[in-house]
């Protein structure tokens, strides 16, 4: 695709832009395997991913129908910190925001650590928890009754191996 | 892939000179994003943190991975990727989604326009990043091109997007466009529209 841009016409409005951040995106990190989103529609066919770190997370905040906001306020973290954890499987939190996350989960931090990779000595069975859910609410809709049974099997995972 | 001749403001003067627009992003693009603004972000980061400056004030693009990005929209016809070179060095990078939404504004609502998913300017052309800007006009070409896009897919010139909470001016003052407040499927990102009549009168 060929643009025809003048010199004159970027002259006309350039200093508009002087001094000023330009940034526009939707927040959403890209993966293939991204569940659905906000944007994303649901495909009830799709291969269920593995439960890993990020959607614990999501599990964990959406019991307290929390939005990723409130959850940010109550980790000192930032939305967009919350958000690659949640969504993006290759994502590697930063160790004080995964002990903010426990602490206001009431879970030990070692666990949770292990499970976002954070720890030479992840659990096997933390890491590669073949329990699958249906990652098909959006963001702020309250735990399906499936994803109910899948975060307390996850807890209950999380608990069982941590000493 | 096409590159157009375009150009770019040094900042605080008022040389322009000769940059690239490339319809698309190819991996030497990506080879320098990663050798060349990666480095800056994540100093910045690091300079942020040790500052104590809350992490909300923090840009927001901090972890955008565009190589993922790439990757991901090179299989989707309906995504379309721009980059912007300029002596050599990556400058912009853009990328348009033209199913994604359709227009809210009343006058148009319902109706099929180019949805920019991501745009960012090199770290160096960020004032909050660098403290200079090197560069100005990468926001303006890009959207030069977003409406150009628009407009041969048919949706005459209307463009939407989600600004970056730093970017509510440019896209409000410098591009025209109408701010349709705070949308809370997006982070509470403020959602920017533009009409075919505001796209005509950016381009004129």
């Amino acid at each position: 695709m060929k643009l025809n841009i003048t010199k004159e016409w970027f002259r006309k409005g350039v200093h508009l832009e002087e001094g000023l951040e330009i940034g526009a995106g939707s927040l959403h990190t890209i993966t293939k395997d991204l569940g659905p989103g906000p944007d994303r529609p649901c495909k009830m066919n799709a291969v269920l991913p593995a439960v890993n770190f990020g959607q614990t997370i999501a599990l964990l905040r959406r019991k307290q129908r929390w939005t990723l906001d409130k959850l940010a306020e109550e980790a000192d973290s930032t939305t967009e910190e919350l958000h690659s954890i949640e969504s993006d499987p290759n994502y590697t939190p930063e160790l004080s925001t995964v002990c903010s996350i426990a602490k206001v989960f009431k879970l030990p931090a070692k666990a949770l650590i292990q499970q976002a990779g954070l720890a030479e000595t992840a659990s096997s069975r933390l890491r590669e928890d073949n329990v699958r859910y249906a990652a098909c609410s959006s963001f702020t809709e309250p735990l399906s009754e499936e994803e109910e049974i899948v975060l307390r099997a996850v807890l209950h995972v999380i608990l069982e191996t941590t000493p | 892939m096409e590159q157009s001749l375009i150009y770019l403001r040094r900042s605080g003067t008022t040389e322009d000179v000769e940059a690239e627009l490339w319809d698309d992003i190819s991996d030497l693009h990506l080879d320098q994003w990663k050798s060349t603004w990666v480095p800056l972000m994540e100093r910045a980061e690091a300079r942020l943190r040790a500052s104590g400056l809350p992490k909300a004030r923090w840009p927001q693009d901090f972890h955008w991975e565009w190589d993922k990005k790439t990757d991901w929209s090179r299989n989707l016809l309906t995504l379309q990727r721009f980059a912007i070179t300029c002596g050599g060095a990556l400058q912009g990078l853009m990328m348009l989604n033209l199913t994604k939404l359709t227009a809210r504004l009343p006058s148009q609502k319902g109706k099929d326009l180019a949805y920019v998913e991501f745009l960012a300017t090199a770290p160096w052309n960020r004032p909050d990043i660098a403290g200079v800007q090197q560069f100005t006009g990468v926001g303006r070409n890009m959207m030069r091109a977003a409406i150009e896009v628009s407009r041969n897919e048919g949706f005459h010139g209307r463009v939407g997007l989600h600004a970056l909470s730093q970017a509510d001016t440019f896209y409000k003052d410098a591009c025209g466009m109408s701010n349709l407040g705070s949308d809370a499927d997006y982070y509470g990102l403020s959602y920017f529209e533009m009409t075919a009549a505001q796209a005509d009168k950016f381009c004129h």
